[in-house]
């Protein structure tokens, strides 16, 4: 589902908000998998986070307009939209209390949940951070995994790695820049609602 | 190749700082983030149908039930199309494969089966009423020889006395109708004339053996049909 070809996303991206369905359904093929892993693992639910997921395609379809590819990447943009309609599926599970509390009106008194737990945010930017390591050739790859799983300094993974320092200095470069798109995107959503 | 650039000989402090404010979450994500679970098939054409029949509607999907005349075993996304003329596929998406992606999805749950032509499913998740919460149960609504069935997958409830009863609710759960008390083959005829769009919400209560007919308020299950 991730396309080892980075370069990509620029151009979905821009057609995205022309309003190409075309690549609306490009970013089903490739994030189709991440939005909807995410809404199962919060939900816990495989029916209920095939809906959702539905819900935020189709969302992201009805927003792509606003979105912004300078302040964020489309997958971390459409986690940042799963991330709500996990939110306000919660909601909508909790809105139906029990028949004998009906009668007293007060359904909806349940509204005041926050859209999303801290959990749900940590999960999504662990999605958006494994999705962004897949997304790298092998050796930015191994570069990041060297530094962030084994904390090696720069110089460190240049040995380790054998590859000269000014190369690990770029990798690092930009892998972290995808990696800070990616969770910018997160926020996207949030910003142009 | 770099090694001519005086500055690659050092370390890049920025970077370093960037990746100390970076660790505490790249150093989470384990094996699992990256093994992610493919959507069920069809999500596209579903997704596809929705786009391009509701393109100004701010609404909520509705329940939308849309009788076929024949099972279709099994739902071929517009992905499998040729790329490039994309637009034509979800135009007939949006004239076609409403039916076929009601039907494959359901189907795809449902695992195929008999001559019932399932039209929606629902999750059915605990409520308050029963210590231990029952666990999650599925539904799946089908039409059989021109009547609707309610199927009922995975319930498990535990009633120390009294009887489980199945509803359908409408959306502001005032509206009831009963569905008789829970059956072994789980499945129940839905009344001629009941209209589920307008019911819904599929509901499990515990009834005491009473001869009240009326709803106990004690629900244990509850979930919404979904296309």
């Amino acid at each position: 589902m991730v396309s080892p070809d980075p370069d990509v996303d620029p151009r979905l991206a821009s057609a995205l908000v022309a309003g190409d369905d075309t690549a609306l359904e490009e970013a089903y093929e490739r994030w189709g998998s991440l939005v909807f892993t995410y809404c199962a693992r919060s939900l816990g639910d495989r029916a209920l986070a095939a809906d959702v997921t539905q819900e935020t395609f189709v969302a992201a379809w009805r927003s792509c307009g606003r979105f912004d590819a300078r302040r964020g990447t489309v997958p971390g943009w459409l986690l940042g939209i799963a991330r709500h309609k996990v939110g306000d599926a919660r909601r909508q599970l909790r809105r139906t209390p029990p028949v004998a509390t009906i009668d007293a009106a007060d359904a909806e008194d349940v509204t005041d949940r926050p859209a999303s737990s801290a959990a749900e945010d940590r999960l999504a930017e662990r999605l958006l951070v494994a999705a962004a390591l897949d997304e790298l050739a092998d050796r930015p790859r191994r570069v990041l995994e060297s530094t962030f799983f084994e904390q090696r300094t720069q110089s460190e993974v240049a040995a380790h790695l054998g590859l000269p320092l000014g190369t690990v200095k770029s990798d690092l470069r930009r892998g972290l820049a995808l990696l800070r798109a990616h969770l910018h995107g997160l926020g996207e959503w949030e910003a142009a609602p | 190749m770099t090694d001519g650039h005086p500055e690659d000989a050092v370390p890049d402090e920025a970077l370093a700082v960037e990746v100390a404010e970076l660790a505490a979450i790249v150093g989470d994500v384990t094996a699992v983030d990256h093994d992610l679970e493919a959507p069920p098939p069809g999500m596209w054409s579903r997704i596809a149908a929705a786009i391009d029949a509701r393109p100004d509607e701010g609404a909520e999907p509705r329940l939308v039930l849309v009788p076929t005349e024949e099972p279709v075993p099994g739902d071929e996304p517009a992905a499998a199309g040729p790329r490039g003329s994309r637009s034509p596929a979800l135009r007939w998406a949006a004239a076609a494969t409403v039916v076929v992606a009601l039907v494959g999805a359901a189907w795809f749950l449902r695992g195929g089966g008999d001559d019932a032509v399932p039209l929606a499913n629902a999750t059915l998740e605990p409520l308050e009423a029963l210590e231990p919460a029952a666990p999650p149960a599925s539904a799946t609504l089908v039409e059989v020889d021109g009547h609707l069935e309610v199927r009922l997958e995975g319930v498990d409830v535990a009633t120390a006395e009294g009887f489980v009863e199945v509803w359908l609710l409408d959306d502001a759960a005032e509206q009831l109708v009963s569905l008789g008390p829970l059956r072994p083959d789980g499945t129940y005829l839905v009344p001629d004339g009941v209209r589920v769009e307008e019911f819904p919400v599929l509901d499990l209560s515990v009834e005491a053996v009473d001869g009240d007919p009326g709803h106990s308020g004690d629900s244990v299950l509850r979930g919404a049909f979904t296309v």
